[in-house]
Parts: structure tokens; C-alpha cells; sequence
């Protein structure tokens, strides 16, 4: 490993990858802040340009342009309540109420050190643990994947109260409804296409996210404007960036947490940063006092900085992976297996043999990106915050033109903006009759795996469902799972009708 | 007895779930794979099942509560600025118009129209303002796309 290490240095600290680094983490904040534009379009955007360049330095590029975008999606969740990316929608809970309440810079602050903070001890985690985890994460069979997705989807619990469970049980539903539109990958056969060409891939995440945050946010903020002036403009105070060392106390042992839970899950193929954000979330709302879960939705800081560090400690476990098994752990990551191998490189276990400083020099120049990332973002703060403070009808504009072009430059295909025309007036109902749509998102993002996992798991018990209790790792993801679904509602019964309090949600 | 927002959300997913159901069994299937376990109806069936009982149950428990709380009608009374919705309906219009343009005008034309029009919808009437919104933000936008990342932005069907 010290042999690897040194490879690592030597490559990563040369003065060109320092500054692909560099580079990579400005583009990808930028990138990563306009609503639309998210890490898998800002690596998508930097492929061309690594072509020309050398293996470890275009991982080590597109390994910045992710955090960079992945912070920079933080941003633009804080202040105008857009998240461009998946992994930031559980950012947009609690940072958005803080910049509404003027603490825009603190949100900032905090996303930007939670940030730091995730991704450095992720990074630790991988350099120490990469082998290992890799053959526990090989350990897993199909049944723990679909035992884990329901896990995964259990997660609307944390964000439902006692008159919304029911809500975000079907916005799962919908989500998980539309997963299924296109081929259906196992069998070839069309589903819900209604002879429509362009649904025979299916819906892209993309297109579902931008619809139902950034589009229908910007649109009715047009209405909700005219009401009490507030909307969604962007936080024009940002405010101190400092935190108290009682801020910091509060918030250190949520980033441990939530460093471990974020790496860990981000390690499992398909898991990714998003799941681990909102599992971050609502770990810490179920860890908090009944009195601390008031806040949570309306600025809680705790809220803010789980999803934040995990998502970036799920970013640093995505790699494991995708460098040692050659499975990508998430969308993004499934990018860049396309790109390296482009450069005729196959990731998996020969990784370490036959490309050494391609791995190793990844792994070096994540702690790079992460100190480039604190060093560029907290400086640039409020200059970003003031890029965004433009006139209210130019930015509306202008988050619907970035949010359309953000997809139509993915699939380059003029009927994807109909498509989100559409599901933004889906979404405008669904907000106008409350309904919450990050339910929608999860059960979307997660449908098609959970189908595959168990039609795999089902063919692999001949058709019984004994799958469910054969193994103990299956068992045991199950059976949390159960007892997170069923918590929220045995912590009701017991309090009785004076649990109002307990059963706050944090409605976005 | 008012309709409250949340037996109308119930009602339309358990309407959207029945008709979701429907289309799920019209999902051919293989010759013979009607008797395997798993099939590609299995999972849209399943969602159906589970969104009618939720959708029923949501309807039951929103009537409920209805019938408990009569101050329930008083906070689903919302105004209604139409010239709101006017602006957000013209937005709509306005990204089905950006849709058919885009690759009939290309790139250039049909963003900068758009921007345009959308200013002026939501109120912008100076001139300058309009110009310096659109302009060079699209030429900046297409010139970082095509010039500096090589990603080609179509030009348009109507001129060549």
C-alpha cells in the first residue's frame, strides 16, 4: 500500500494535476450551482477535453469536476432552492429556511466545512479500507441489494408527519410507477410507451428532477411572489460565514455519524450520494430529541450538515467500486467507467496491477480536491451568492433556460423539453395540493434497481420468497427496515395526540 | 361538506393508480411467460395494488378527518391572482415554443427569443435590459459549448 501511496503522491502532486485538480473543482462548482447542470452533465462536458490528456489526469479532473459539482449543487440548493443534483435535494430542507432567515453564508459555511469534513474522513476510510470493503461490498448478493433498496425507500418515513405519511407513500409510489416507463431491460419489452419512440429509454432522472424542483419551483414562485414577496429569490443577505464553537460542538458528532453511514453506503454499487443524504437526514431527525425535530425542515444546522457530509463521503466510497470491481456506484461514476474505458483501461481487481497511478493517483487527489474545495468555496462565498442575486424575472428565466438546456444537451432531443413542460405542471399540482417531491425522486432513482434485484433474487430461489430470511445480512437489512417504517408510527401511538410536536415534517 | 385538498390528492392517484393498473395487464408478455413467477407486469401490478389500497386508505382517512375538523375548508380557501397564473401558463407555452424551435431556428435564435419573451412576460420592458439579459449570455453560453468543450449546438434546419 506505502508503495501505491507514493505512486499516488507522485503522480497527483505533479504541478499539471494540481492544476487539473483545480480546475476541475472550479468548473464543477460552477458547473454544479446552475440549476440543471449536474456532476454527471459537468463530467459528461469535461470527457472531450480529457481525451487528450493522459489516464490519471483525466480521472483525476473528472474526480474534482464531482466534488466541485456536488458542492456546487449544495449552493444552488441553499440559496434559490434548486437542486441540480440528486444528492443535494436533503441540502435544500434545512439550508434553504437559513438563507430565507439570513443565514445564507452560515448554510454556505457549513455545507462548505461539512463538505470538507465528509470527504476528508471518506477519504481516509478508502485509502485504509479499500480492499476490504470491496470484498464485503462483492459479499453482497441480490437479495441484500433489494433488502437495502427497500431500506432505502423506508427513508419517506423521515420526511412524513402523521397527516403526510400516507402522501409520501404514494409519491413513492408515483416515483417508482415512472421508473417503470421504457424497455424493460430484462426481457427487451416496451412498457408504457404508448408506441412513443423517444420513451424507449425511459424517463432520465435528469429530466424528472429539474421538472419537479427547479421548473415548477421557479414557476410558482411566480405566484407564491405575488402573495408575500418571497418565492423563491435567492438569499440576497448572506450574512456572517462564521459558525460558534457551540455551532461546531452541536455539529461535530453528526458529521462522524454522518462521514461513516455516507462512506459506507456510498461504497455499495447503486447506492450512491443520494441515498445516503437522506438516510444521513433522517438517521439525525430520528436521533434527535423531540424538541430538536422542530426544527429540522425550518434550519436546523444538524439538518443541514448530514446530508451535506454524507453525500460527499458517499462520493469518496462511490470510487471503491468502480476502481476495484469496475461496478459503478452511481450515475456519475457510471460516467466515468464509460471514460476510462475510452482510454482502454478496464476497471476491477487488475486495476492495481496493470494501472497502479491510475488508482492510487485518484485516491491522492481526493484529499487535493477536498482541502481545493474549501480553499476555493468558503472564500468565494459571497461572490457566488451574488451571482445569483440577479433581478427576480431574470432569474426565473434564466433557471428555466438552464434547467431545459441542462437536459436537452444530455439526450440532444427537442421532446424531452415537451416531457418537462409537462411533468412541470404535474409537479405544480401536486405542490399546490401538497404533496412533497422528494418521495417521488427516491422512488424513482431507486424503481429500477429494486425490480432487478428482485427478479434476480427470485430466479435465484427458483420463484419462493424464502430469499427474505435465507441470509442474515438480507434478514437484518429487512428488519431495520421494518423498524424504521414502524418507528415513526409506534413513537405516535405511545405519545398519543400531544405528539404533534414529534411529527413535524420538513416539507419542502 | 368541502372537498379538502388532500381527498382530492387521494383521488387522483387512486384514479391515476386504476388506470396505471389497466395498462400494466396490457404489457405484452412472451409466449409461455404468463407462468413464470417474475414478469414484466409483475412490478407496474404490484405498484398499482399498492397505490389503489394506499389511494383508498388516504380517501378514508381524509374524509375522516374532514368530518372531525370543520375549520378544514377555511384554510383550503386560497386566493386566485390570475394574472399570476397567466404569466406561469404563458412560461409553459413559452418552453413547448423553445421545444419546437430549438432545432428548426437553432440554437442562437430560438434561446434568445425565448429569454426575450420570458423577460417580457414576467414584466421587463427595458429595452436595454432585454438585450443585455439574452444576448450576450447566449452567445457567451454557445461559444463555452461549441468553442472551448467542442459540443455541437445545432444551427438550425432552417438555414442549412
Amino acid at each position: 500500500m506505502l508503495d501505491g501511496l507514493i505512486i499516488g503522491f507522485q503522480t497527483a502532486m505533479s504541478m499539471q494535476n494540481i492544476l487539473f485538480v483545480i480546475f476541475g473543482c472550479f468548473v464543477g462548482t460552477f458547473i454544479g450551482m446552475l440549476p440543471g447542470l449536474g456532476p454527471i452533465t459537468a463530467i459528461a462536458l469535461m470527457i472531450p477535453i480529457t481525451y487528450g490528456i493522459d489516464p490519471s489526469s483525466g480521472m483525476i479532473l473528472m474526480a474534482g469536476v464531482y466534488y466541485g459539482a456536488i458542492f456546487g449543487g449544495s449552493t444552488s440548493s441553499i440559496l434559490i432552492n434548486a437542486p441540480g443534483v440528486a444528492g443535494t435535494v436533503a441540502t435544500s430542507f434545512d439550508g434553504y429556511p437559513m438563507a430565507c432567515k439570513g443565514q445564507a453564508g452560515k448554510a454556505l459555511a457549513i455545507a462548505a466545512y461539512a463538505s470538507f469534513s465528509g470527504g476528508t474522513i471518506a477519504a481516509v476510510f478508502l485509502l485504509v479500507a479499500a480492499p476490504a470493503l470491496s470484498s464485503i461490498s462483492l459479499s453482497f448478493q441480490s437479495p441484500d441489494y433489494f433488502a437495502l433498496l427497500l431500506l432505502g425507500l423506508t427513508a419517506v418515513a423521515a420526511f412524513s408527519s402523521k397527516g403526510n405519511f400516507l402522501k409520501s407513500i404514494m409519491m413513492t409510489l408515483f416515483g417508482l410507477m415512472l421508473s417503470t416507463v421504457g424497455t424493460d431491460q430484462a426481457s427487451g419489452i416496451e412498457r408504457f410507451t404508448f408506441g412513443q419512440i423517444d420513451l424507449l429509454d425511459g424517463i432520465s432522472f435528469l429530466l424528472i428532477a429539474m421538472s419537479m424542483f427547479a421548473l415548477s419551483e421557479a414557476l410558482l414562485s411566480i405566484v407564491n411572489n405575488k402573495d408575500d414577496g418571497s418565492g423563491v429569490t435567492p438569499a440576497t443577505e448572506v450574512g456572517s460565514l462564521k459558525l460558534t464553537r457551540a455551532e461546531i460542538k452541536e455539529m461535530a458528532p453528526t458529521v462522524g455519524r454522518s462521514s461513516i453511514l455516507g462512506f459506507f453506503v456510498g461504497v455499495l454499487p447503486g447506492a450512491g450520494a443520494t441515498i445516503a443524504s437522506f438516510l444521513a437526514y433522517g438517521m439525525e431527525r430520528n436521533l434527535s430529541s423531540a424538541k430538536e425535530k422542530l426544527k429540522f425542515g425550518k434550519g436546523s444546522l444538524r439538518g443541514l450538515a448530514a446530508p451535506e457530509t454524507a453525500n460527499n463521503a458517499a462520493c469518496s466510497g462511490s470510487f471503491v467500486p468502480l476502481l476495484t470491481l469496475g461496478i459503478p456506484g452511481s450515475g456519475t461514476t457510471a460516467v466515468m467507467l464509460g471514460a476510462l474505458m475510452a482510454y482502454g483501461i478496464q476497471p476491477g481487481p487488475r486495476l492495481f496491477i496493470d494501472n497502479p497511478e491510475v488508482f492510487w493517483s485518484v485516491i491522492v487527489s481526493m484529499y487535493i480536491g477536498n482541502i481545493v474545495l474549501l480553499l476555493i468555496n468558503l472564500p468565494l462565498i459571497p461572490y457566488i451568492a451574488k451571482a445569483l442575486t440577479l433581478p427576480k424575472q431574470l432569474l426565473t428565466v434564466l433557471i428555466l433556460f438552464f434547467s431545459l438546456i441542462g437536459v436537452y444537451l444530455v439526450s440532444f432531443n427537442n421532446f424531452d423539453i415537451y416531457m418537462m413542460a409537462g411533468f412541470a405542471v404535474i409537479a405544480i399540482g401536486l405542490r399546490l395540493l401538497d404533496f412533497s417531491m422528494s418521495p417521488l425522486i427516491l422512488g424513482f432513482i431507486l424503481g429500477g434497481m429494486l425490480e432487478q434485484n428482485l427478479r434476480r433474487s427470485l430466479t435465484l430461489y427458483d420463484g419462493s420468497i424464502s430469499f427474505l430470511w435465507d441470509r442474515p445480512i438480507t434478514l437484518g437489512i429487512l428488519t431495520v427496515t421494518v423498524l424504521v417504517l414502524l418507528m415513526p408510527i409506534i413513537s405516535s401511538l405511545r405519545k398519543g395526540d400531544d405528539s404533534d410536536a414529534s411529527s413535524k415534517v420538513a416539507e419542502i | 361538506m368541502k372537498i379538502s385538498k388532500n381527498v382530492i390528492g387521494a383521488l387522483i392517484f387512486f384514479i391515476f393508480s386504476v388506470c396505471y393498473g389497466y395498462y400494466a395487464g396490457q404489457i405484452p408478455l412472451y409466449p409461455g411467460e404468463e407462468y413464470d413467477v417474475f414478469t414484466s407486469q409483475s412490478m407496474p401490478k404490484l405498484y398499482a395494488l399498492l397505490g389503489i389500497i394506499v389511494s383508498s386508505l388516504a380517501i378514508v382517512m381524509s374524509v375522516i378527518n374532514d368530518i372531525r375538523s370543520t375549520n378544514n375548508s377555511a384554510a383550503d380557501a386560497s386566493s386566485f391572482d390570475k394574472e399570476s397564473w397567466i404569466k406561469v401558463a404563458s412560461l409553459i407555452a413559452l418552453m413547448i415554443y423553445y421545444g419546437a424551435t430549438l432545432e428548426q431556428f437553432g440554437f442562437i435564435l430560438s434561446t434568445i427569443s425565448f429569454l426575450v419573451f420570458g423577460f417580457l412576460i414576467l414584466g421587463e420592458r427595458s429595452i436595454k435590459n432585454l438585450f443585455l439579459a439574452s444576448v450576450p449570455v447566449v452567445i457567451v453560453f454557445w461559444a463555452i459549448m461549441t468553442q472551448l468543450l467542442g459540443i455541437y449546438l445545432t444551427t438550425g434546419d432552417l438555414w442549412g
